[in-house]
C-alpha cells in the first residue's frame, strides 16, 4: 500500500487561512450526463463549507468526488482537478483507500454497523491490523468524547449499536470517521432524518469539530448552511453560481440566482 | 440546550448595554459642564458622539447577522427588534447630549447664565431615568421600565416650567435673551432624553411581556 502523504502548499485564500482542498476547472459526467459543469472552489483548513442547491444540482456528486466514492459507479469520468494540500486525489501513485481515511464521511442515513457501540467505532482501525487493547480503548473513549456520546455511552460500550437512538446513531457515526483520525470530514444531509433536538447536537458537534477538521457539508436545509459553516457554495442544475463567505451568501448575495434560491423565490 | 450562536446574543446585549453606558455618560457629563462652565468638558463630550454612532451600526450589523444566519425564534426574536429600536433611540440620546453640549459652547461665547432655571435638576432626572430605562433592560426588570414612563412626566413637567419662567404664560419672547433661548433648548434636548429613555422602556417591556404598549391611548 502506498503511503503517499499529501504535502502542504503555500497558497492562502482571503481569510489568511491555508488552502486546503482546491477544486481546479472541475467537471464530471455520469455516462453521457454531464453532472458537474467545470467549476473551481478552494476550501480553507478548518472550516466548514456548505453545499446548497435544489434536488439534483449536483452538490453530493461534488462532495463524493471529494474522496472518489464516485469511483465504484459505472461510467463515470471527469476533467480538471481536485487537489488536498497541494496533491492530485488523482494522483496515481496515491492509493485511494489512503485517500479515504484522510477524507472520511458521514452519511444521511446513520449506518452503524450490527456491532457493539466499541466494534463500530474501532472498526476501521481493527481493519488497519490494529490489535492492542489498550490503543483500541484510548481511540474509542477519545473518538465518542469528539463526537459528544462518550456520557451517553461510556457504560454501555458492549451493547449493540442498533439499540441507540437515531441522533445517537449518527454521532456514533461521526465517531467512527473521526477514529481513522481523517483530516477531512464530509458530511451528505447528516441531520435530515433526525428530530430538530438531535439536529442541534449534530450542529454542535460540527461547531467544536472544525477546530481539527475541515469539514464540507451537503444540506437541504438553508437555515443550517446558514447556522453552521463559514463559507456556502450554491449550485443550480450541476453548475457553481456562487461561492462565498457564509454571511455573504445569506445576507447580500451577488447572484440573482442565489437571492432567488435563499428567500424561496425560485422556480 | 445551549447553542453556540447563543454567544452572538450575549455580544448583542453587550453592546447595547455599551452604548447606554456611554449615552449616559455623555448626559451626565454634558449637564456638568452646563453647571460649571467647563467647555472643555463640553468639547469632550461633543466627541463621545462618533463612537456610539459606530455601535449602532455595528448592533444592526449584529441583529441582521443573527436573523439571517440563526433563524431566531420566541423571546429572541422580540429582543432582535427590540434592539433595533433601543439602539437608535441610545443614539439619538447621544446627539441630544452632543447638542447640548454645541449650546453650551454658544452660551459661553455669549457670556454664562446667572440663573439655569430648573434646567440642572432636570438634567439629573433625565439621567436617572436613563439609568433606570438601562436597568431595566439589564436586569430585565419590567417595574423598573414602568417606573421610567412615570418618571418622565417629571421632566416633561420641568421642561414645561423653565419655558414658562423664560416666557410667561403669554409666550412672549421679546425680553428672552439669545443665552437663555438656547437654555430653553437644551431644556427641550433633555424632555426628548426622557421621551427616548421612555421609549427604550417600553422596548424592555416589549421583550420581556411581548406587550406592545406604545402609544397608548
Amino acid at each position: 500500500m502506498s503511503n503517499a502523504r499529501f504535502q502542504a502548499r503555500p497558497a492562502t485564500d482571503q481569510t489568511g487561512r491555508p488552502d486546503f482542498i482546491s477544486i481546479k476547472n472541475f467537471g464530471f459526467w455520469y455516462g453521457d450526463k454531464k453532472a458537474l459543469k467545470s467549476m473551481s472552489l478552494d476550501i480553507p483548513e478548518r472550516q466548514v463549507v456548505a453545499f446548497i442547491g435544489p434536488s439534483g444540482c449536483g452538490k453530493s456528486t461534488l462532495l463524493r468526488n471529494l474522496n472518489r466514492m464516485n469511483d465504484l459507479v459505472d461510467g463515470i469520468r471527469h476533467e480538471g482537478d481536485i487537489e488536498i494540500k497541494g496533491q492530485s486525489i488523482y494522483d496515481p501513485g496515491l492509493e485511494v483507500i489512503s485517500l479515504r481515511r484522510r477524507v472520511g464521511m458521514v452519511f444521511q442515513k446513520s449506518n452503524p454497523f450490527p456491532k457493539s457501540i466499541y466494534e463500530n467505532v474501532v472498526f476501521a482501525l481493527r481493519v488497519m491490523g490494529v490489535k492492542n487493547r489498550a490503543v483500541l480503548d484510548e481511540a474509542c473513549e477519545t473518538s465518542l468524547r469528539k463526537a459528544a456520546l462518550w456520557d451517553e455511552v461510556k457504560d454501555r460500550l458492549n451493547d449493540n449499536a442498533l439499540g441507540l437512538s437515531g441522533g445517537q446513531m449518527q454521532r456514533l457515526c461521526i465517531a467512527r470517521a473521526i477514529a481513522n483520525r481523517p483530516e477531512i470530514l464530509l458530511m451528505d444531509e447528516p441531520c435530515s432524518a433526525l428530530d430538530p433536538i438531535a439536529t442541534g447536537k449534530i450542529e454542535e458537534l460540527i461547531h467544536e469539530l472544525k477546530a481539527q477538521f475541515t469539514i464540507v457539508i451537503v444540506t437541504h436545509s438553508m437555515q443550517q448552511a446558514a447556522r453552521v459553516s463559514d463559507r456556502t457554495a450554491f449550485f443550480y442544475l450541476g453548475e457553481l453560481i456562487e461561492y462565498d463567505t457564509t454571511e455573504k451568501i445569506f445576507m447580500n448575495p451577488g447572484q440573482a440566482q442565489t437571492e432567488a434560491y435563499i428567500s424561496g423565490r425560485f422556480g | 440546550m445551549q447553542r453556540f450562536f447563543h454567544d452572538e446574543l450575549r455580544q448583542l446585549r453587550d453592546d447595547l448595554i455599551l452604548m447606554g453606558e456611554r449615552s449616559i455618560d455623555m448626559t451626565r457629563l454634558v449637564m456638568q459642564a452646563l453647571e460649571t462652565g467647563d467647555d472643555k468638558l463640553a468639547l469632550q463630550v461633543r466627541g463621545m458622539d462618533d463612537a456610539v454612532d459606530d455601535l449602532e451600526k455595528q448592533v444592526d450589523r449584529e441583529i441582521m447577522r443573527y436573523l439571517t444566519l440563526f433563524g431566531p425564534m420566541g423571546s429572541d426574536v422580540r429582543l432582535l427588534l427590540a434592539a433595533r429600536d433601543i439602539g437608535h433611540d441610545l443614539e439619538r440620546i447621544a446627539d441630544e447630549a452632543s447638542v447640548i453640549a454645541k449650546r453650551i459652547l454658544v452660551i459661553s461665547q455669549r457670556g454664562a447664565l446667572k440663573d439655569l432655571l430648573h434646567v440642572p435638576e432636570e438634567g439629573r432626572i433625565a439621567v436617572e431615568v436613563l439609568r433606570l430605562a438601562l436597568d431595566g433592560f439589564v436586569e430585565g426588570d419590567i417595574a423598573k421600565a414602568k417606573l421610567v414612563i412615570t418618571r418622565d412626566a417629571e421632566i416633561d413637567q420641568l421642561n414645561r416650567k423653565n419655558y414658562e419662567a423664560l416666557f410667561g404664560r403669554s409666550g412672549d419672547t421679546a425680553k428672552v435673551s439669545a443665552s437663555n433661548v438656547e437654555l430653553i433648548f437644551i431644556s427641550k434636548a433633555l424632555e426628548r432624553i426622557g421621551d427616548h429613555s421612555k421609549n427604550i422602556s417600553e422596548q424592555v417591556i416589549f421583550i420581556l411581556s411581548g406587550e406592545d404598549i406604545r402609544h397608548a391611548r
